[in-house]
């Protein structure tokens, strides 16, 4: 190892995360070329390919590599927040016609597409290249939407020349598509507030409605990524790198490979992006549908969309020096404090909001970067909860169970496009949500400004 | 042979009922790599395009050559028909995750993880 791996988590979690291979992956990503300070892991931490979910490396430019496997399939996965003009009371009455207008209006589950999002090879690129700006200026949102989303929803050094056909054949009839798995859009409301300033310069309040999409860059991301780890895993041994799983494959940092990878990730960086833009215009135009409202009355506005599975080009203090870092964050989100430059202007005194759902029963949480994050972790936090039940053995559970009883119950409507996806995604499935925000805060990484409670859900 | 042809069948066989896919189309599918271990990933990745960019679903598997780095052979199935086919688990990609081709007393054997 060439660094230490440094792993946070309660004493409850780390026998849970020991349980499966997170740990020996932390040390793997530790043997990658130029990576500095630690292997990070975020307390919702679980085994991934290659890297850990939940995993954070930061490596040098000079002489380091940039790894497809520490990004991620799902390229720029991430979350999107709405906050409304409207009120718990007022909306919980219509929540099942809500769910149903949601789950008709926008695709979710294999294979559905809306038809009126038909896109030639031509315009495909340039989605890859404008982000979330292509769906804006279509009439696909406001533009105030890409001020508050990271990198304005547009990340530069997007290049579709080294994006594969296959790639693009994948992403063409995807884009403003939910997918499957544990992607979702949830409407909730503010069920708790911590921190009241930073609550009041968000925009939240408390029983306010808020809407959450998750999901990110689909087939077209999952094939640049794949592509790439075909690629790389030939030229690591071309080049020599030995490496102790297959699945870290990569490329020096600015090598010809290096920049190919960098330059395909970053289109599929746009294109989830431009998905979630897409999606939360669909939701407004739902929510007018259902609701017999207009648009300003529902005011439906962003706190924030922020990316958990990236790598990005970011200065950081390393011993006391400032390096130019590729910093990898798979299944971990950016969380950069107060006054840093590259957050939106209206947070600058507060922090950047991160973003971190929780399972369909429980809760989510809305919290704010700190200054410890950028002195320890190259300002990240976690993501969300984090499995700890396959995929498999979720289904077991849930057996002889009426799960969507169940949430009912507790006053959550879900509308799943598959009956096995649902089940997969019991509450039951994930950690609590609570204690990997508790364990990030306690660690002094983020600080929590809001909780926010599931009313009605849509999955894939 | 037999392992690439059974892998490709397993493969789709998780995605779907093959008893509800017709032999009505047939393609032909290679693969190469410099290793047994690459040389079947490549192989499953070559089926998953037909799937996830042809939109076909395949059921039958006839090898017509293989080697220590190439396998080339024919495969029969039909497009996805949604009013027909339950894609019952999506598989996005095979991964190199704990993957294995040994050769055991009962024959040849594979172990792939597939990312779902």
């Amino acid at each position: 190892m060439k660094v230490p791996g440094i792993i946070y988590a309660d004493e409850k979690m780390i026998e849970v995360i020991r349980k499966d291979q997170s740990l020996v992956q932390v040390a793997n990503v530790a043997h990658l070329p130029g990576i500095v300070k630690a292997s990070l892991a975020m307390p919702d931490i679980h085994q991934g390919y290659g890297f850990p979910i939940g995993g954070v490396a930061g490596i040098s430019m000079e002489g380091g590599i940039i790894s497809p496997g520490g990004v991620g399939f799902d390229i720029n996965c991430g979350v999107r927040l709405l906050k409304s003009n409207l009120k718990r009371e007022i909306v919980q009455p219509s929540i099942e016609d809500l769910v149903n207008v949601l789950f008709l209006n926008i695709p979710s589950g294999v294979g559905s597409h809306r038809r009126d999002l038909k896109l030639s090879t031509q315009e495909l690129k340039k989605v890859l290249v404008e982000g979330a700006r292509w769906a804006v200026e279509r009439g696909l949102g406001d533009k105030e939407d890409l001020e508050f989303t990271e990198e304005s929803g547009g990340i530069k050094g997007a290049d579709p020349s080294f994006v594969s056909e296959k790639a693009l054949s994948r992403g063409r009839d995807q884009l403003g598509t939910v997918g499957s798995g544990n992607h979702f859009i949830e409407i909730g409301y503010v069920e708790e507030i911590y921190d009241d300033r930073a609550a009041s310069i968000l925009g939240l309040s408390r029983g306010q409605i808020t809407v959450l999409v998750h999901t990110g860059s689909r087939g077209f991301g999952y094939q640049v990524c794949d592509d790439y780890l075909k690629t790389l895993s030939s030229h690591v041994r071309d080049i020599g790198i030995e490496l102790p799983d297959r699945q870290l494959a990569c490329a020096y940092i600015g090598s010809e490979q290096g920049e190919h990878y960098f330059k395909a990730m970053n289109c599929a960086v746009n294109f989830a992006f431009a998905n979630r833009q897409i999606i939360a215009h669909w939701v407004r135009e739902s929510f007018e549908q259902a609701l017999g409202m207009k648009r300003d009355e529902l005011g439906l506005t962003m706190v924030y969309d922020v990316a958990h599975n990236i790598a990005k080009r970011e200065r950081h203090i390393i011993g006391g020096r400032e390096m130019e870092l590729m910093v990898h964050r798979k299944g971990a989100t950016r969380a950069f404090p107060a006054g840093h430059p590259a957050i939106p202007r209206a947070y600058s005194s507060v922090g950047q909001p991160v973003l971190i759902p929780g399972d369909m029963g429980r809760c989510s949480y809305v919290l704010i970067g700190q200054p410890q994050a950028m002195a320890e972790t190259f300002g990240t936090v976690c993501h969300g909860a984090g499995r700890v039940m396959s995929r498999h053995q979720a289904i077991r559970t849930a057996k002889g169970r009426n799960i969507g009883k169940e949430l009912r119950d507790k006053g959550i409507i879900v509308k799943a496009a598959s009956r096995e996806g649902f089940l997969e995604e019991i509450p039951e499935a994930y950690k609590d949500v609570t204690d990997v925000v508790e364990c990030v805060e306690k660690a002094g990484l983020a600080r929590k400004v809001a909780k926010l409670r599931p009313l009605g859900v849509v999955k894939g | 042979m037999e392992l690439f042809a059974n892998a490709g069948l397993a493969l789709f066989d998780i995605m779907t009922d093959l008893n509800k896919v017709q032999e009505r189309q047939k393609v032909e599918v290679q693969a190469e790599g410099w290793d047994r271990e690459e040389l079947l990933i490549n192989w499953l990745r070559e089926l998953l395009d037909c799937f996830h960019i042809k939109k076909l679903l395949l059921k039958k598997f006839e090898m017509v050559e293989a080697s220590e780095i190439q396998v080339r052979g024919v495969a029969c199935g039909e497009p996805i028909d949604f009013s027909r086919h339950i894609i019952r688990k999506e598989i996005k990609g095979a991964t190199y995750h704990d993957l294995k081709v040994e050769k055991s007393p009962d024959g040849w054997m594979a172990q792939v993880i597939f990312d779902i």
